[in-house]
């Protein structure tokens, strides 16, 4: 499951995570589902806090929401619109 | 008496028969051990036992096959008025039942319950998941309520008598409110009935039957809703109930400029309107909640393998959660592949190189 172990806010996304959430053509339920699946642990309302930027999530919770996101963009054929956040630290692969 | 153990997960089942049969789980409930827990328990059952209590305190995992085992093992208990207890969870594991809704059905209790957890039924966790549950199944139903009742209203307006503008009025609660309206000033003359003496729409919904104002200038039941929908140059109403089962669900609204435009043909048509919307709200809510329920379920699957790639990737790279996490979503990022895949690739790499070392595979003892 994904751990939360900081509670660093991070900046407004550009663009928004709820521009690009709709670009995607997905509903705030139908993204928390994807978002739920994917490990995450709030609520559908916290979620569109995020989105809406009434609440600023920490890393973890943006790069996973942005996920969510661009995995649906991949789906349809597109990119990775979303930018994740502070992950140059270290390059992927297992 | 231990009745079935697994070495390589640590599964263990001790049962102690009594009045209320004792079952002690330990280790992992996943889909390897969760066929044969569901066997012995449904022995139990078969011999009428209809009282069980699952002690949970040594239990490291359970996932959806686990759920799956107590949900066939309740399902046994109903026709013998059974009774099942799960005690002793850990916080992830008792977050898996809050999530899933089961915390009621099962009398899921916590390894230490929090204090004051039982004072009040309002204040209990799984007032939590059952918030999550309805929310969600909330707004995946309310993008298509709006668009069939949108439909609703046009159709009601274009085909019932001299309609000039229909609504459709909901319960929500204990409030009234307008989920559809083909123009703005029905929808003011819905909400003047729901905030002020009421009207037709209300007594609609609240009595269950047909409320019929032919001439709004002789009107006398409500007051300033006649006014205002005079005001508006409304002459006529017509308010059906939409009834399923004994309470009606809300009203279907129709307001016309012409007086006396419903006639008695017009009035049946209403009526027929109205139940037609009810069974469609009725069937609307039943298969939102069961697409609901089948999305969870393999949400919870997706976790699963998600949380086994992670643990995977923390032994092999010597790394925390989060840095397991984090690794497996830049790899799906930059290959493209599903998160939810990738996890699975590394599950079953991982399977595949446990099997080639062990043939035999996990022992049932």
């Amino acid at each position: 499951m994904q751990m939360h172990t900081t509670r660093k806010a991070v900046p407004m996304a550009d663009p928004p995570l709820d521009h690009a959430r709709i670009g995607a053509g997905l509903s705030v339920t139908e993204l928390w589902l994807r978002y739920f699946a994917l490990g995450g642990n709030n609520e559908p309302l916290e979620l569109e806090a995020y989105l809406h930027g009434a609440l600023e999530p920490t890393t973890e919770e943006h790069n996973l929401i942005a996920h969510a996101i661009n995995e649906r963009h991949v789906e349809l054929g597109g990119d990775h619109p979303v930018p994740y956040v502070n992950d140059d630290r270290r390059g992927g692969g297992t | 008496m231990t009745v079935n153990s697994d070495p390589a997960s640590g599964f263990r089942l001790s049962v102690r028969l009594a009045d209320t049969v004792e079952v002690a789980v330990a280790g992992e409930l996943d889909i390897v051990s969760a066929p044969d827990f569901a066997a012995v328990l449904a022995a139990l059952v078969a011999r009428g036992h209809g009282r069980i209590t699952l002690e949970c305190d040594e239990l490291s995992f359970i996932d959806a096959s686990g759920l799956g085992a107590l949900a066939a093992t309740r399902a046994l208990l109903d026709p013998v008025a059974g009774e099942m207890s799960v005690h002793g969870l850990s916080d992830a594991a008792y977050r898996v039942f809050e999530i899933t809704d089961l915390v009621d059905l099962f009398h899921a209790q916590r390894q230490n319950p929090k204090p004051h957890a039982d004072e009040s039924d309002e204040q209990e966790p799984d007032q939590v998941a059952k918030r999550v549950s309805r929310v969600v199944a909330e707004s995946a139903r309310a993008d298509v309520l709006t668009d069939v009742l949108t439909h609703v209203t046009a159709m009601a307006r274009n085909f019932i008598g001299s309609c000039d503008g229909a609504s459709v009025t909901l319960r929500r609660a204990d409030n009234l409110i307008t989920a559809a309206a083909s123009d703005e000033t029905v929808r003011h003359l819905d909400e003047v009935q729901y905030t002020g003496d009421g009207g037709p729409c209300v007594d609609a919904t609240h009595h269950g039957v047909q409320i019929h104002a032919p001439s709004l200038v002789d009107e006398q039941r409500w007051g300033p809703f006649t006014t205002q929908a005079r005001d508006r140059g409304m002459e006529s109403v017509l308010s059906s109930p939409l009834t399923v089962g004994e309470q009606p669900a809300g009203a279907l609204n129709l307001y016309s400029r012409t007086p006396d435009a419903f006639r008695t043909s017009d009035r049946a048509l209403a009526s027929e309107f109205a139940t037609f919307t009810a069974m469609l709200l009725h069937q609307l809510e039943r298969t939102t909640a069961q697409q609901f329920e089948g999305r969870i379920r393999d949400a919870l699957i997706s976790r699963d393998v998600i949380a086994r790639a992670q643990g995977v990737l923390m032994e092999r790279l010597e790394v925390d959660a989060q840095d397991a996490y984090d690794t497996l979503r830049r790899d799906s990022a930059k290959s493209s592949i599903p998160l939810r895949q990738r996890a699975l690739d590394i599950v079953e790499e991982t399977q595949d190189h446990a099997d080639a070392h062990d043939p035999e595979g996990r022992a049932h003892g």
